[in-house]
């Protein structure tokens, strides 16, 4: 299952928070990455490409990818067998490494979502 | 009668080649150099506007100018990013070190992580202690590859 963020979500994705705005790091998480994942069975992974943003703040990867651990839904071993992040620009290389180092760095279950428990 | 030319063509021929990889020599260290200053000059802005953006928490009245230097900071970095990579393409890929990518990936952590882009932002001068570290680090690393 592919997302494309720039044409399914925002070519321009903003901020970590809902308050931040609706193209937030949280939101996307919550209302296009994990339901994608959760509807996933490894080997078939999601595959997120972020070809055609206008570029990415860390808080937002953070926020989305790192979210994932954090809050608990996959540790990063499993995330790797069921997401796969991919990017044509060479520039965007730099994004594709710092998802994984989120998700690695992330600590499982240190925080408790808003929104998927709403 | 023009015998001698056969003589003197040999040395003119290697003059020619070795003008030709000579000229090609210092037009590549020129144009390396010049994209180098342009990457320290980018990495200088960027901690400028770093500094600006960091040392204020955020606030209602100042959220045009924070959603500029937002745009401006995170455009910084893809842009420092395609510099080096430009520069590792095509002038000098063996020179680029691992280290000097990941200060790129600390850079962009840096500047645009944590509380960057949110409401809930707050003035952090660790941060920005580690923004200029990094970059100092990073500019170092550049003017390395023009010597």
């Amino acid at each position: 299952m592919d997302i494309l963020i720039a044409k399914e979500f925002s070519d321009v994705p903003w901020g970590r928070y809902p308050e931040d705005g609706d193209f937030c790091g949280e939101i996307f998480r919550e209302k296009h990455l994990l339901p994608a994942l959760k509807r996933t069975n490894p080997p078939e992974r999601v595959r997120v490409n972020l070809d055609g943003v206008e570029g990415f703040g860390s808080s937002f990867l953070e926020e989305a990818f790192g979210g994932l651990v954090r809050r608990g839904f996959y540790r990063p071993d499993d995330l790797r067998k069921r997401l796969e992040v991919v990017a044509s620009k060479d520039e965007f290389g730099m994004y594709v490494e710092l998802i994984w180092r989120y998700v690695d760095e992330a600590k499982f279950g240190s925080e408790v979502s808003n929104l998927s428990t709403a | 009668m023009l015998g001698w030319i056969w003589h003197l063509l040999p040395a003119v021929v290697a003059i020619g080649i070795g003008g030709f990889w000579l000229n090609r020599f210092f037009v590549r260290k020129a144009n390396l150099a010049s994209l180098v200053d342009r990457s320290c000059n980018s990495i200088e802005g960027l901690v400028k506007k770093c500094a600006e953006y960091w040392t204020s928490n955020y606030s209602v009245e100042e959220a045009t100018k924070s959603a500029l230097l937002e745009a401006e900071i995170k455009a910084t970095v893809l842009h420092i990013n395609t510099l080096v990579n430009l520069i590792a393409k095509k002038y000098a890929r063996s020179k680029i070190t691992e280290e000097t990518c990941k200060l790129i990936l600390d850079l962009q952590n840096h500047c645009t992580g944590g509380l960057f882009e949110t409401q809930r932002r707050k003035s952090d001068r660790i941060r920005m202690v580690r923004i200029i570290s990094v970059a100092n680090k990073l500019t170092e690393d550049l003017h390395m590859l023009k010597l």
